[in-house]
């Protein structure tokens, strides 16, 4: 954060000069990629695609051919086996789809005017409304994948859920800011045995449940401390930045933070991923992205999940 | 200590006995009008035995030869010289002073030694006074002199206008920077863009890149070692300029003439005042950043036997920010103290002590406050240092130099306070770490036959990470900390030791060519890791400790010099190979954190580097300068790595490195320079593939540093014009044209996502960012 300020300085000192160049790549093996979770009283959900060359195409026909389709997708918590159904969002009920749409990242109102057949593995009894396995905190989950050749595994925890103690605003109190905006606090008191990991998720209005460009901390620095820190609104996808608003809440709104523990391994993926900057510039450096995949990319998370609502009035 | 004292006595002791026949010449080369010493003047006998001697950084020499009558002619580049008839029949003490040379006298070859280079032992050692390196052009006009070393064969810079170097394949922690003695640990203001030297403050430049002798140690790759002018001890003068970043003066005079003199200089940029109109009303309204630094120094001599110099440096970095609401304020000040007091005596003639107290400390801090939270990072490293040097001439073909050094250092991690409303939070448990090194050296330099001449040295290191501390101990597979345990003041937490051995030696092939060797051992304990290529504020230095074990590096090197036309041409041909065990770097996945103990996120490996570098200098001369040309190569290899076994480029690995610079004194008035450089494109890591994830896109990485940005190339011009001096005022303007061809040199790459995932017009480029097009500046120059 200091470096970004700093890095403004020097972009204002020396107009910099930016080109379009073209990497001369070697052929680089596709990599399945694994965006899986399981969440306190919800049953696995399991995205598979594969990666995508650096001058691949990135149309929406190319995007869908992206999924990963008929693998043989098995979550395991020791007592009890499941193997995952492949569903596309074109198949499924249409009361299921916002769950599906949020795991992605894409608000129900777009869900309608999108031409797109997302396809994620479950639990097949979800369709039954009636789920063979749903998370339990505490328990352990392991993921098999056959796909394309390839075994790809992974094992993920879900941690107790550590509730907030509350939520609560105060008023602006920026000199001459508006009174129809607040700001959102949380109030944590973190376990006293050191290893907490936390990632958090906001839903504004009843929207989907967003994380933060910086979703996840450990506790080293709080650990066991009680403190209250601030919940940032999520800019809405076509929000233009602006220091009076950014952050803030309004007035009216319905704020739903859900905090979720997860394990060590889960952490390090979401903090290496976000802290990726992209380049390997003189103020940055690469980050690679610390993987829980055998076999593949990206992450099987547990989350120890609690919600705690606000209403603003 | 009290062994070390023990041994040193005895060296000291046995030497005197050591002493030869003869009657010893010695006493101190100055500069006539300003009597600053100079240093490495030489005092030579005008026969054919080749025996002379060179004086050390306080200006003294002491030449001791049989009984007889001899010419003796001193000398000094661009110094008249004088000749000497002496009788030697007791000891004798003789003080000269040099006149400066009018600038376009045509050089006259005499039969004065101009081919130390041919003679010397010295192998990858660069001499530059102030006066070449202000000749040279440079960025914004601003006299660099870690800018000018990078145009020397097998130093490389860290990147465009950066002022950070390696040197044969060394990090940019193996250098050993002194400013009078005291370690300067950021070099940079600005993030490198400048050096902290102030151009105007300096006297002396020597660079040792390879070969380094046992009198420096602590670092594996080379020594810059800079020399404050000490003043004006005739009379009162003053200097400075105006340029287009930043303004200096620089004041010096007796203060007791012959005996005291001081010396004081400023310089502050003005960035942020040239800057304000532009961001006023935008959102950057409220930022401002400037660095200033202050050199001063004192000295005074009480006679001919001692004499006492105090010498410090001051600088820092300032970067303001508040958000126009208020809401956000953060205050950032960096930047070294360094303070030095020194201590010359002579035993004897022949005996030549320095001790010296020296302090240095550098310190980053971030200072801010966000709506209720208030937060403080800081970091840094001090030392308190001691540290006592003998040069004892034997002969005018001997000299033996015997030395000690202790160091205290404390470092401080990053570590930061908070408060959040009435909650306060630390890193406490992250508290100072204390180290204490030592070291012991004697080298002696002596010639074997009339074509053989050796320079062998031991040195001797000790360094111990101490209490008080809170070890925190971690669980092997959580890295999570388990428990902290409180060692005292008195407890060694880990301790290493060194023994290196130097050698050096020369053979002349005839008197115009000589072939030199070399071999030194070298040991580091304290590092520097970077991941990024900048000299940054951030920079953390840390010891070694039970994780950290001291970086250990050896280098050969074998050289060949011949001079042509008179001493006019000097060339030579260096090649070497260099072995360095412990390296260090962050873990692929290295996130910044606080709270952690930096060392649980470094990894260990080793390095290598192997090079040639051809170098032709036209050192006399209206038209003169030197073209150099470097073919090397510089890998790394880290078990745990993603490369695995594989060794990797470096950053700083280039292959071809050319250097060429150019200066013409056209008349008395007018001079021209000009410099052109090119290497290798820089080796960094890119992007391969990529996936999404939530919705977002993410990056999967090609092997480390294996990929080559475009090669850099530049050329800069200059061209300064005095003004008609008056009585006592003189004036230049000096134009530069950085880039002449705006040459867009890669700086880094990074990648570019545009459009919409979902919408299917997603657009992924490579974006090369280059900062510096054409650049031209003026500055105007005075002295009075």
């Amino acid at each position: 954060m200091k470096i970004n300020y700093l890095f403004i300085a020097l972009v204002i000192l020396f107009a910099g000069c930016e080109q379009i160049i073209t990497l001369d790549l070697p052929d680089v093996e596709e990599q399945i990629i694994v965006e899986g979770s399981i969440e306190t009283g919800l049953p696995p959900i399991v995205i598979l695609t594969r990666s995508i060359g650096f001058y691949g195409a990135t149309d929406l026909e190319a995007l869908q051919n992206l999924y990963v389709r008929d693998a043989t997708v098995t979550v395991s918590n020791g007592e009890t086996s499941v193997e995952l159904l492949e569903i596309c969002l074109n198949d499924i009920p249409e009361e299921l789809q916002p769950l599906v749409a949020e795991f992605f990242g894409i608000s129900a109102d777009s869900l309608a005017t999108f031409d797109f057949n997302i396809c994620v593995y479950t639990d097949p009894g979800l369709l039954l409304g009636a789920p063979i396995m749903l998370g339990e905190d505490g328990k352990t989950y392991n993921l098999t994948i056959e796909a394309e050749g390839k075994v790809l595994t992974s094992t993920t925890t879900i941690p107790p859920a550590v509730p907030l103690d509350s939520v609560f605003y105060r008023p602006n109190d920026d000199p001459g800011g508006s009174d129809t905006l607040v700001r959102v606090f949380a109030h944590l008191s973190d376990p006293p045995a050191p290893g907490n990991y936390y990632r958090l998720f906001v839903s504004r209005n009843n929207g989907p449940f967003e994380a933060d460009f910086f979703s996840v901390t450990d506790d080293l620095v709080f650990n066991g401390l009680s403190l209250d820190f601030t919940i940032n609104r999520p800019a809405e996808p076509d929000e233009d930045f602006s220091s009076e608003t950014f952050g803030y809440y309004f007035v009216g709104d319905t704020v739903a933070v859900k905090l979720c523990s997860i394990d060590q391994a889960s952490f390090n993926f979401w903090n290496t991923l976000e802290n990726d900057s992209g380049g390997d510039g003189p103020f940055s450096s690469i980050v690679i992205v610390e993987t829980n995949i055998e076999g593949g990319q990206g992450i099987w998370c547990g989350y120890g999940a609690s919600t705690t609502t606000l209403i603003i009035e | 200590m009290a062994r070390l004292l023990a041994v040193w006595l005895l060296l000291a002791g046995s030497a005197a006995v050591y002493g030869q026949k003869g009657f010893t010449l010695s006493g101190y080369i100055k500069d006539a009008q300003t009597g600053e010493d100079l240093i490495g003047a030489s005092a030579f006998v005008r026969d054919s035995s080749g025996r002379g001697a060179v004086t050390n950084v306080y200006g003294f020499y002491s030449l001791t030869l049989p009984p007889g009558s001899y010419t003796i002619a001193f000398s000094y580049v661009g110094y008249e010289s004088q000749v000497v008839t002496v009788d030697l029949s007791a000891d004798q003490r003789m003080n000269i002073q040099l006149a400066q040379k009018a600038l376009l006298e045509e050089v006259v070859i005499t039969a004065e030694r101009k081919d130390e280079n041919i003679q010397s032992t010295d192998m990858g050692t660069v001499s530059l006074s102030i006066e070449q390196i202000k000749s040279i052009p440079v960025l914004f006009g601003e006299t660099d002199i870690l800018k000018t070393l990078q145009l020397l064969p097998g130093v490389g810079g860290a990147g465009e206008g950066n002022s950070g170097f390696y040197v044969r394949g060394g990090g940019p922690d193996q250098n050993l920077i002194l400013l009078d003695e005291a370690v300067v640990y950021n070099t940079g203001h600005l993030f490198g863009f400048f050096s902290v030297f102030n151009g105007d403050a300096i006297k002396n430049t020597t660079l040792v890149k390879g070969g380094m002798p046992a009198q420096y140690g602590g670092r594996l790759s080379s020594v810059v070692d800079v020399q404050m002018k000490d003043g004006n001890n005739q009379e009162f003068h003053g200097e400075g300029g105006i340029g287009l970043i930043a303004s200096r003066l620089t004041l010096e005079g007796p203060i007791v003439k012959d005996k005291a003199s001081f010396m004081v200089s400023g310089r502050r940029t003005y960035i942020d005042v040239l800057l304000q109109p532009f961001i006023n009303g935008t959102n950057l309204e409220g930022n401002a950043y400037y660095f200033y630094d202050l050199n001063t120094k004192l000295n005074y001599r009480f006679s001919d036997k001692d004499r006492l110099y105090l010498s410090g440096y001051f600088g820092r970095d300032v970067f303001n920010f508040s958000s126009s609401d208020g809401d956000f304020n953060i205050e950032v000040p960096w930047g070294n103290t360094t303070g030095t007091l020194r201590w010359n005596h002579l035993f004897s003639d022949r005996m030549f002590m320095n001790t010296s107290v020296i302090y240095n400390d550098y310190n980053f801090e971030v200072k801010s406050a966000f709506d209720q939270f208030d937060f403080k990072l800081f970091s840094g490293v001090r030392d308190w240092n001691l540290k006592s040097d003998v040069d004892y001439y034997l002969s005018s073909n001997h000299t033996l130099k015997f030395g000690t050094n202790y160091i205290y250092h404390a470092f401080t991690p990053y570590s930061a306070q908070g408060s959040s409303g009435d909650v306060a939070f630390g890193t406490d448990s992250l508290n100072r770490k204390y180290a204490h090194e030592a070291a012991i050296y004697v080298q002696d330099e002596f010639n074997v036959g009339a074509l053989w001449r050796f320079n062998v040295g031991i040195r001797g290191s000790y360094f111990a990470h101490t209490g008080p501390l809170n070890e925190v101990l971690y669980d092997e597979t959580t890295r999570l900390p388990l428990d902290t345990v409180y060692r005292g003041p008195g407890d060694i937490i880990a301790d290493y030791w060194g023994i290196e051995p130097r050698a050096n030696a020369r053979y002349i092939i005839d008197e115009k060519s000589s072939l030199k060797m070399g071999i030194s051992y070298t040991t580091q304990y304290i590092h520097l890791v970077a991941n990024s290529v900048s000299t940054l504020p951030t920079d953390l230095w840390v010891p070694s400790s039970a994780v950290v074990e001291p970086q250990r590096g050896i280098q050969y090197s074998l050289g060949y010099f011949r001079n042509f036309k008179e001493n006019a041409w000097e060339t030579s041909i260096e090649v070497y190979y260099k072995d360095l065990q412990n390296q260090i770097e962050y873990t692929d996945s290295y996130v910044p954190a606080l709270g952690e103990d930096i060392e649980q996120q470094f990894t260990f490996g080793k390095g290598r580097s192997y090079g040639a570098e051809f170098f032709i200098k036209k050192a006399l001369g209206k038209f003169n300068g030197w073209i150099g040309y470097t073919l090397s190569r510089t890998e790394r290899q880290f078990d745990d790595l993603n490369t695995g076994p594989n060794w990797f480029p470096t950053r700083f690995d280039r292959t071809h490195d050319l250097e060429i610079v150019a200066i013409y004194d056209a008349s008395e008035r007018l001079s021209f320079s000009g410099t052109f450089v090119y290497a290798t494109g820089q080796a960094t890591t890119i992007p391969e593939s990529f996936y999404t994830l939530e919705g977002d896109l993410h990056i999967l990485y090609g092997d480390r540093n294996g990929y080559r940005l475009a090669p850099y190339h530049r050329m800069d011009i200059s061209a300064t014009w005095k003004n008609k001096p008056g009585k006592k005022f003189e004036s230049s303007w000096n134009l530069s044209v950085y880039n002449v061809y705006s040459r867009l040199n890669p700086y880094f790459v990074y990648t570019d996502f545009n459009g919409d995932l979902t919408t299917g017009d997603l657009t992924v480029d490579a974006v090369q960012v280059s900062i510096f097009p054409i650049l031209p500046s003026i500055t105007w120059n005075f002295n009075f």
